[in-house]
């Protein structure tokens, strides 16, 4: 005889199995999630407050929220023309731009940031003259966008983009027919098509906006209450042995981490309908 | 009353000559069939009558005048599949063609003319035989009430004239022969030319004024590309119909109406009338 599965043998295998995945699921991700939000209110309510209304890390919040509101917008606008431009035309260097898309993804956020540094940095390429028009880069707002929008870029197209392509133009080609002029096409038809692909694109793109450690450490220098953003700001209260401060900053990350996870899970479910 | 004439028109897609040299005058309110063997240019022409696509040579002239290079409000088309929008309901469906037209940039009205186009839409909607589904959305809709739909959907801008490409080629017998009625009793009442494509010369029989097939007389394979599809049979549908009339069998009265003499004005197989 060949091969047979036996029904109670396969059930008992795939419950092994099931078992072994809920174990390290619970013992890898949950459990150390967990853990921050123990050690947060490991004082008491009230340090927790006290932690999160500390100055410095009510302006971490205030800069990481700051930069996701700059970056995401800019992001879901390049990812859709982007995507756009590839799916419905054919034009020399096609295949290049959807490769150079996907660069960001391959390549160590740390070292997006150290380009950064070496183009707009004081010693850099464009640092002379920056620095002759009194434009601050590097160790500011507009460094830490320019990274983070980098570091983000490829997540709305990548999305978007192969949903464009599957639909082909026909729909477009329709709309075109019914009078439509270019933008009413891109409002009416395009988009409506794409929206939860869009949405869901961009929710991963804020998670990782907001996340994003990396290349930022590079380019911000760290100045508390100045160009700290949040997890850079986890980090330094680490570093100063304010384990309860840190890990109440950590938290309000978190709790946007499990935000734009339910978001996701929302999302997926409409994207696939 | 439109009229649309074809002058030596040529089609190539790069070395390949797909029309050759097709010349056809078809008179205001008539219905043209076009038949032919798979891949021999029907579509491209249909899509050349459209203007989605140029002739390489030749013209193409609508009520005398030169056709516009682009698809407008006066051609109507609805293909085999891809017609409706599947992220619109029925009536979002019906409206969205004269709504895209009445607000140029948002594609949105609002107040009185949006009620009035939600009236025209609803009657357009019942004319069609889909009342009741004004707010289903096309995946909930049988393959018939799609291309209802898309009939539907083409009709609300008073196309002068209407494309059909396979328009009922995927559906069942039964459905068809439904769908065979409604079309008929559309062209007799709205003032259109209909040119439609087919597979099924029962269709094109049951439906047609006039069946065009287009043929390749040269069929080996070193020629295939170097010689296009030309006008191989041009039959006119015996009893003549005359759009709004039925045929002179039905209604004698016809027999002095002017559509017909401009029907079979230089078509002298037609003359024993
Ligand atoms: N955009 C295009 N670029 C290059 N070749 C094309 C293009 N469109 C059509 N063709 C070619 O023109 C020929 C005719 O195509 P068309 O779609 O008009 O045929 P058809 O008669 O409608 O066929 P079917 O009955 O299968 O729908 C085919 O050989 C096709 O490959
Ligand atoms: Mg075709």
């Amino acid at each position: 005889m060949s091969q047979t599965y036996l029904p109670g043998q396969t059930r008992q295998g795939e419950r092994i199995l099931i078992a072994i995945a809920v174990v390290l699921t619970l013992l890898f991700i949950v459990a150390p999630l967990a853990y921050i939000f123990v050690r947060a209110f490991s004082e008491g309510w009230r340090v927790y407050a006290q932690n999160i209304l500390d100055p410095a890390t009510l302006h971490a919040i205030w800069l990481t929220t700051m930069v996701a509101i700059i970056v995401v917008p800019v992001n879901v606008a390049f990812g859709v023309v982007a995507a756009w431009a590839v799916a419905k035309h054919r034009f020399p260097g096609r295949g290049i731009l959807v490769t150079v898309i996907e660069i960001p993804f391959s390549i160590s956020p740390i070292i997006a940031g150290i380009c950064y540094l070496l183009l707009y940095g004081r010693q850099g390429l464009l640092g002379p003259w920056l620095q002759a028009n009194d434009l601050q880069v590097m160790f500011a707002l507009p460094g830490i966008v320019l990274v983070t929008m980098f570091v983000t870029a490829p997540f709305v197209a990548r999305e978007v983009l192969p949903l464009m392509q599957a639909q082909g133009s026909e729909q477009e080609e329709a709309a075109v027919t019914l009078g439509a002029s270019g933008w009413q096409v891109f409002r009416r038809v395009t988009l409506p098509n794409i929206r939860w692909a869009l949405l869901y694109g961009a929710v991963l793109c804020t998670a990782r906006a907001v996340g994003e450690f990396g290349g930022v450490s590079v380019v911000s220098g760290n100045i508390r209450g100045q160009t700290n953003t949040l997890p850079l700001h986890v980090e330094l209260l680490f570093n100063d042995l304010n384990a309860v401060g840190a890990f109440a900053a950590a938290s309000t990350l978190t709790l946007l981490a499990v935000v734009a996870l339910i978001l996701k899970a929302v999302l997926e479910g409409k994207r696939s309908t | 009353m439109t009229a649309l004439s074809i002058k030596h028109v040529w089609k190539e897609y790069g070395d390949q000559i797909v029309l050759e040299n097709i010349s056809l005058e078809i008179a205001p309110r008539s219905f043209v069939a076009l038949v032919g063997a798979s891949g021999c240019g029907k579509t491209t022409l249909l899509r050349m009558l459209l203007g989605q696509e140029q002739p390489t040579r030749g013209t193409i002239l609508l009520d005398g005048e030169p056709l516009p290079p682009e698809p407008g409000p006066d051609r109507g088309v609805v293909y085999q599949r891809y017609s409706v929008f599947p992220h619109l309901t029925v009536l979002g469906n019906v409206m969205l063609g004269p709504e895209m037209a009445g607000s140029r940039l948002w594609g949105r009205l609002t107040g009185a003319p949006k009620r009035a186009l939600q009236d025209k839409a609803r009657q357009m909607i019942a004319d069609v035989g889909l009342a009741g589904s004004e707010s289903k959305y096309p995946a909930q809709l049988s393959g018939g009430m799609q291309q209802r739909l898309a009939l539907a959907q083409a009709l609300m801008m008073q196309p002068r004239v209407l494309l059909l490409d396979e328009p009922f080629g995927a559906l069942d017998p039964g459905i068809r022969s439904d769908i065979h009625e409604l079309m008929q009793r559309l062209w007799h009442a709205l003032p259109m030319t209909v040119v439609m494509v087919t597979h099924d010369l029962r269709e094109a029989f049951t439906l047609g004024t006039r069946i065009i097939a287009l043929e390749r007389t040269r069929t080996r394979p070193e020629e295939i590309d170097r010689y296009g599809a030309q006008i191989g049979k041009d039959i006119a549908i015996w009893p003549p119909r005359v759009a709004g009339g039925g045929t002179i069998y039905d209604n004698p009265a016809l027999r002095d109406d002017p559509a017909l003499d401009t029907m079979i004005a230089g078509r002298p197989d037609l003359e024993r009338l």
